[in-house]
């Protein structure tokens, strides 16, 4: 399949998924704001989904299964988002901050 | 297949159109406007209100129901557009399905609506 | 050198860009908005995976639903203050965990033998898409459904609460 040389390897979409989910990684871990750290679980989920879909075209496996699990994780991802952000304004209303340090009720 | 995907480049040619055409007429116009600046002229235009405050304040907590409803009937449409695109070959099985999908979020939203959070008081 | 090559090279530049310039803005805003870039280069890196449904999909939901549903979440907690980050030990054994984390997983992937046969769909995307989802993806096209009333109403009962308060 001579086609298949002028293609962009599978080893190159593994790798920006890897670097996104890294970074979104650094950021969860990071950030305090508790919205940022929200961003950064967007960013490693959108990191898997560009893997789902490479591995729907790519591999040995192939077929449109790939992209319906994408699908189906963005639609998870935006439930996630809206109750994300609901819980976070409930948080700020009773705590009186969004700062994810400070939410140590549990500690004391 | 290769051909099909050489369609993009007309998309990108759009794109890059239609990001130069923007940029090329703010530029033509700082060369051709006469420049003399004065305070009155910076402020924000806000409907020749004065303006208050800063753009970056805490807003209401009403505006986050309306962009939640939004978002939830956003994905609906998601998987309303491919049962939409392939109904012909799927038949009637397929559009319970989607009934029950539909009904089920028309609860949200009587719901949402006797919870009277679509009121604007 | 195909065009292919050069579009995935400046699309997973700006992808990576834009999600490194998110974790080092210092205003919640700009972070926001460049996070949105980066939603919007995964859809082009999407249409080079002929993968237009999912595409689209990641503009309308991730770039326009999202990206607003976070600016909400900013503009309605105290956002005004730079953004202060972990203390400095902390942010160093995290970037270690991370690099580690990252270490393994490229030389898992560069030492895997990939199958190198590129698969070509020769249906239109979407009728195939819905196809799957009808026939074979059933239950959990009804569970979403259900996900959805939920987090609807459950997001509903925690935002409402406050308007009850303040009045």
């Amino acid at each position: 399949m001579s086609e298949a040389l002028s293609q962009v390897p599978l080893t190159s979409y593994l790798l920006v998924g890897l670097i996104l989910f890294s970074v979104g990684l650094y950021g969860a871990l990071t950030k305090r704001n508790a919205v940022i750290v929200l961003l950064s679980i967007e960013l490693m989920l959108n990191a898997v989904n560009i893997n789902l879909v490479a591995f729907a075209k790519h591999g040995l496996y192939p077929g449109i299964t790939g992209q319906i699990f994408s699908l189906f994780t963005i639609t998870i991802a935006a439930a996630e988002v809206a109750v994300g952000v609901a819980i976070l304004m409930a948080l700020y209303r009773n705590r009186g901050t969004v700062q994810v340090d400070k939410m140590d009720l549990m500690k004391r | 297949m290769p051909l099909y995907t050489n369609n993009y480049v007309l998309v990108t040619i759009f794109l890059f159109l239609g990001i130069l055409l923007p940029v090329a007429a703010l530029t033509f116009g700082r060369f051709l406007r006469p420049n003399n600046l004065y305070p009155e002229k910076q402020t924000t235009y806000e409907s020749g209100v004065e303006p208050t405050g800063e753009s970056w304040i805490q807003f209401n907590v009403k505006y986050y129901i309306y962009a939640l409803l939004f978002v939830i009937f956003d994905v609906e449409t998601i998987f309303l557009y491919p049962w939409a695109v392939a109904y012909d070959k799927l038949g009637l099985f397929a559009l319970i399905e989607m009934l029950i999908f539909i009904v089920l979020l028309i609860i949200g939203l009587i719901y949402a609506w006797k919870k009277k959070v679509l009121e604007w008081k | 050198m195909s065009g292919e090559f050069i579009a995935f090279f400046i699309l997973s530049l700006f992808t990576i860009g834009g999600a490194v310039f998110m974790i080092s803005f210092t205003r919640v805003v700009h972070m926001v908005v460049s996070l949105a870039f980066t939603f919007l280069s995964i859809a082009g890196l999407y249409v080079l995976l002929e993968a237009e449904f999912v595409a689209v999909t990641q503009v309308i939901v991730y770039a326009g639903a999202v990206a607003i549903m976070m600016l909400f979440g900013i503009m309605l907690t105290p956002h005004r203050e730079q953004e202060e980050d972990a203390g400095r030990a902390q942010k160093v054994v995290a970037f270690i965990a991370v690099a580690a984390f990252f270490l393994i997983a490229f030389f898992i992937i560069q030492g895997t033998t990939w199958d190198p046969s590129v698969h070509h769909f020769t249906e239109d995307n979407t009728t195939m898409i819905g196809k799957t989802i009808f026939t074979q993806y059933v239950i959990p096209f009804e569970l979403v459904s259900v996900l959805l009333l939920v987090a609807l109403v459950g997001a509903i009962i925690l935002a409402k609460r406050e308007e009850n308060d303040s009045e």
